[in-house]
């Protein structure tokens, strides 16, 4: 998330934000840490994050994993920005290499969930507005269908087939060229 | 509301075709009288479509309704499929079994989210996903997630021409489904009733400048509306299909056409149809008849060696240059030429070369002063009747004769890709 640096960003590192969750747990972050949620960013541009940020749609067990991605995505891109100035070319770009790659493990062991974990994560990452967590989760859905036939498909989201028999054999014979 | 509506126009239609048409006032009024009924029913048509969607009331919006406890549906086996006749359509058997607890409502997804997903889909995944239900067969048909796929495969080889010829094999496969009427004299309304069902399709194609202009944010409600026998063939989906089927010819130009047989095509790129073969990913292409010869076929076409046109010019028409005056020695160019006059033109590259008389001075060339151009085919060897040809800067058309061809119009090559992709063909040998 290079993009999330700025920097009055960086001035109010220290400011912390308190999130209250569904369950009425409270987790103390940073504003850098925070503000990776657009939906965050905004209400702390209103100037209503006094006495906590409760968030009703997201349990604590959730907040706690977004939490915990944003954690990790902050200090990678101020570890970026700090790195830009002190290293010389091509150590700058072995060192982002380093973070790119530690940031890419990172995010493949914290995929490592159950389906309705997942799920859950996807919808506090829309809810919060965090793209990268929204796209990162995305794509674990897009790639658990990759390689699947329509059965499975149905059998693995649990998907009620409520297509005519003639729209059935109608869309296959449309889409049989990708099953060949 | 659809078939309500179709139920309530169709007699009326019916009446106006069994009117007889014995005088030419009846006739005219009749014809009217149809005009009228088709522009009404497309208004009320929009009118419901638009109702409908705004309303949430197509299917789509009904299946993403949490479910009561979802019975898991067998697909139906092929054989029981094909028996089921078109009256007992909404009748699927269904056998009840324990719900999967691990199973999870991917169609409760945020809008937003689902949308991720769905643009994340390889093409073969997006095809097998629009067959798991109504909801995901409508959203994934929609325009703007096959545009991606399209231009990221196809865009490179696809121009104007060929989505003008999609549209023309959209309208033919149109007529042919409009075709098999009762043989009665076909007035004017009745082809504008021929027409009618593509009015919206022509809005949707004809406004597009370029693939970007996809029309994301409609979902083909029509994919989910549609009647059963007519598949909405004007989707950005249909043309992907035929593309990778290898139904659709499309036009591009290939390079070195007849590579193997052939060296008198080195550094030429010529007009041709080209049909894909997903087992071998290659092309066949088919070139147009040179003179009273037959057309030639090429199998086994690269990747490599196509471009899409990069003029609107037809492969017959002399390409009006526009680059004269600015052509200068060094500047890369492509050039029609073709062997006679029936034959069609192919473009060919060369750079632009120097006056013999500058050739020893070239740092005070004038030759950009000269009202000749001088084009050098560097890849034939000096002394060779293709290595060099002279245009007139002022007023050049088509200079030639039979026994040297015909050199017709230039266009300047602006990119240093272009140029590239042309050096790429270099021949390894110089050619006499």
């Amino acid at each position: 998330m290079a993009s999330a640096g700025s920097g009055d960003e960086k001035a109010a590192a220290a400011a912390m934000i308190t999130l209250i969750s569904s369950d009425n747990e409270k987790f103390e972050v940073t504003e850098a840490t925070a503000t990776l949620s657009q939906t965050i960013r905004h209400m702390i541009e209103d100037g209503c994050t006094d006495g906590g940020v409760p968030l009703p749609n997201v349990t604590s067990k959730i907040l706690a994993r977004v939490i915990e991605y944003c954690k990790k995505h902050a200090t990678a891109a101020a570890g970026e920005e700090g790195s830009s100035s002190s290293f010389s070319d091509a150590a700058f770009l072995e060192v982002d290499r380093a973070f790119l790659e530690e940031l890419e493990e990172f995010d493949d062991a914290f995929l490592e969930v159950d389906r309705a974990t997942l799920f859950d994560l996807i919808l506090a990452a829309n809810y919060l507005d965090i793209k990268g967590l929204l796209n990162l989760t995305c794509q674990k859905v897009a790639d658990s269908v990759k390689g699947k036939t329509p059965e499975q498909i149905r059998e693995m989201y649990n998907i009620v087939n409520d297509l005519t028999p003639e729209e059935e054999a109608e869309i296959r014979r449309e889409t049989q060229w990708a099953f060949e | 509301m659809l078939p309500l509506l179709l139920i309530s126009t169709v007699p009326a239609f019916t009446l106006l075709l069994v009117a007889p048409a014995t005088k030419p006032c009846a006739k005219l009024a009749r014809e009217l009288g149809l005009l009228a009924l088709l522009l009404a029913t497309e208004l009320l048509r929009h009118a419901t479509a638009a109702g409908s969607r705004f309303l949430g009331r197509d299917r789509g919006a009904r299946t993403t309704m949490p479910a009561p406890p979802p019975p898991s549906w067998p697909k139906p086996p092929a054989a029981a499929l094909a028996a089921v006749t078109a009256g007992e359509a909404a009748e699927v058997t269904t056998t009840p079994a324990a719900a999967d607890a691990a199973a999870l409502p991917l169609l409760d997804l945020p809008e937003l989210a689902l949308d991720r997903v769905l643009e994340e889909l390889s093409p073969a995944s997006l095809a097998a996903m629009a067959c798991v239900c109504a909801a995901l067969r409508g959203r994934c048909s929609a325009d703007a997630l096959w545009e991606r796929h399209l231009r990221a495969k196809w865009g490179r080889v696809l121009g104007a021409a060929a989505r003008k010829e999609w549209e023309a094999e959209l309208g033919a496969r149109a007529a042919r489904a409009c075709a098999p009427r009762p043989a009665r004299r076909r007035g004017w309304a009745d082809s504008l009733a021929c027409a009618w069902p593509f009015s919206w399709i022509a809005g949707r194609w004809l406004n597009k400048g370029d693939f970007s202009a996809a029309v994301a944010a409609e979902p083909a409600p029509a994919t989910v509306n549609a009647p059963v026998t007519a598949p909405p063939a004007d989707t950005v989906a249909a043309w992907y299909r035929a593309l990778e089927c290898g139904e659709f010819w499309f036009p591009a130009q290939v390079y070195n056409r007849e590579q193997d047989g052939h060296v008198g095509f080195v550094l030429s790129c010529y007009d041709a149809h080209l049909r894909y073969d997903r087992r071998t990913d290659t092309f066949t292409a088919r070139y147009p008849p040179h003179g009273r010869k037959p057309a030639k076929e090429e199998d086994g076409v690269q990747w490599s060696r196509l471009r899409s046109p990069p003029v609107g010019t037809p492969a017959h028409d002399l390409h009006a240059s526009d680059c004269l005056e600015a052509l200068r020695p060094g500047d890369h160019f492509e050039i029609q030429w073709r062997k006679n006059k029936d034959f069609p033109y192919g473009w060919w590259y060369g750079v632009v070369g120097h006056q013999a008389s500058w050739n020893a001075h070239e740092h005070l060339c004038r030759c950009h002063e000269d009202d000749t151009i001088v084009l050098e085919f560097q890849h034939y060897a000096p002394g060779s009747r293709w290595r060099q040809t002279t245009v007139s800067r002022k007023d050049h058309r088509e200079t030639g004769d039979e026994t040297d061809g015909f050199y017709g119009g230039i266009r300047k090559l602006q990119t240093k890709d272009e140029i590239s992709t042309w050096r790429r063909f270099w021949p390894a040998d110089v050619l006499n």
